[in-house]
């Protein structure tokens, strides 16, 4: 097995926040936080785009490389994930991170941050598979149960694509060459690197 | 004299707080990489009650054939049975 990656075609989506919606409904995520979001580029204006953002699962992930705690881990499938037994919610996570994906709980006094929180790709955490423990943290393991993300599983427009960074990117220049225009593939340099050319 | 020992002396704990604050943060894990409680692998448990797809719990290739169809599954020239477009 390859790595999961998500890719969002910026052509596609409709800014409808379905992802948003299944995300929060599928782990039952607290008031504040937002796993996932969309972005609008140039609102209101002829060209405008939508894209749905989250933790992309990065192959050199900063927010690991900058935990104090060292709470972060990373699955054989590539799915960075994090222990909020350990998280001492310093937020340091949240200034490396380029996609913005860690939240913070702020129920405490004077802004106090709580345990980060963040996309699993819907791979839970290190407690015991589909355990109600894991699902208090992280929410479903759907990755366990031979299921994707809900987020692209559910996209009306498919603009949402998750899965092997392989299948996905077959996907997506499929389309590309069907419809002959929007390569661009956002966020996808900053968190899986450039290409290698070859010769290079 | 007094004075200059008080001066020293002052100096010295501002220096030492300066390099306290300054110094990078201790490494709770010595560097050792994750800290946390080891995971199970995704294919490992089967997935309890909501399991989709028929993969057999801890058989590794079964479970990535059958996400590998669920994400082929989103390209929907293959879908609409469209062979024309699907590649």
């Amino acid at each position: 097995m390859a790595r999961m990656k998500f890719l969002c075609d910026a052509e596609r989506c409709i800014e409808c926040n379905g992802c948003v919606t299944a995300c929060k409904n599928e782990h039952e995520v607290a008031w504040g936080i937002n796993r996932r979001r969309v972005v609008t580029i140039n609102d209101g204006e002829p060209g405008e785009r939508s894209i749905s953002v989250a933790c992309m699962h990065c192959s050199d992930a900063p927010c690991q490389a900058v935990c104090p705690v060292n709470c972060f881990y990373k699955t054989d499938e590539g799915v960075v994930l994090h222990d909020k037994d350990l998280c001492i919610g310093c937020g340091y996570c949240f200034y490396a991170c380029p996609f913005g994906a860690p939240q913070f709980p702020q129920e405490g006094a004077f802004g106090q941050r709580g345990k980060m929180d963040k996309c699993t790709f819907c791979a839970g955490g290190p407690e015991e598979d589909a355990s109600e423990a894991e699902f208090e943290k992280y929410g479903r393991n759907r990755l366990a149960e031979g299921k994707l993300p809900l987020c692209a599983e559910m996209c009306s427009t498919k603009a949402l694509l998750a899965g092997d960074g392989d299948v996905v990117s077959d996907i997506f220049r499929n389309r590309v060459v069907v419809r002959g225009k929007g390569a661009e593939v956002w966020g996808w340099s900053s968190a899986y690197g450039q290409p290698a050319k070859e010769g290079a | 004299m007094a004075l200059r020992s008080k001066l020293i002396l002052s100096g010295a704990f501002a220096g030492l707080v300066l390099a306290t604050g300054c110094s990078p943060l201790e490494d709770a894990n010595q560097g050792k990489g994750y800290a946390g409680k080891a995971d199970t692998p995704a294919y490992a448990t089967g997935g309890g009650e909501f399991t989709a797809g028929g993969f057999k719990a801890g058989d590794k290739e079964s479970w990535a054939d059958n996400l590998n169809v669920r994400a082929k599954a989103q390209n929907e020239y293959v879908r609409t049975g469209d062979s024309a477009k699907a590649k």
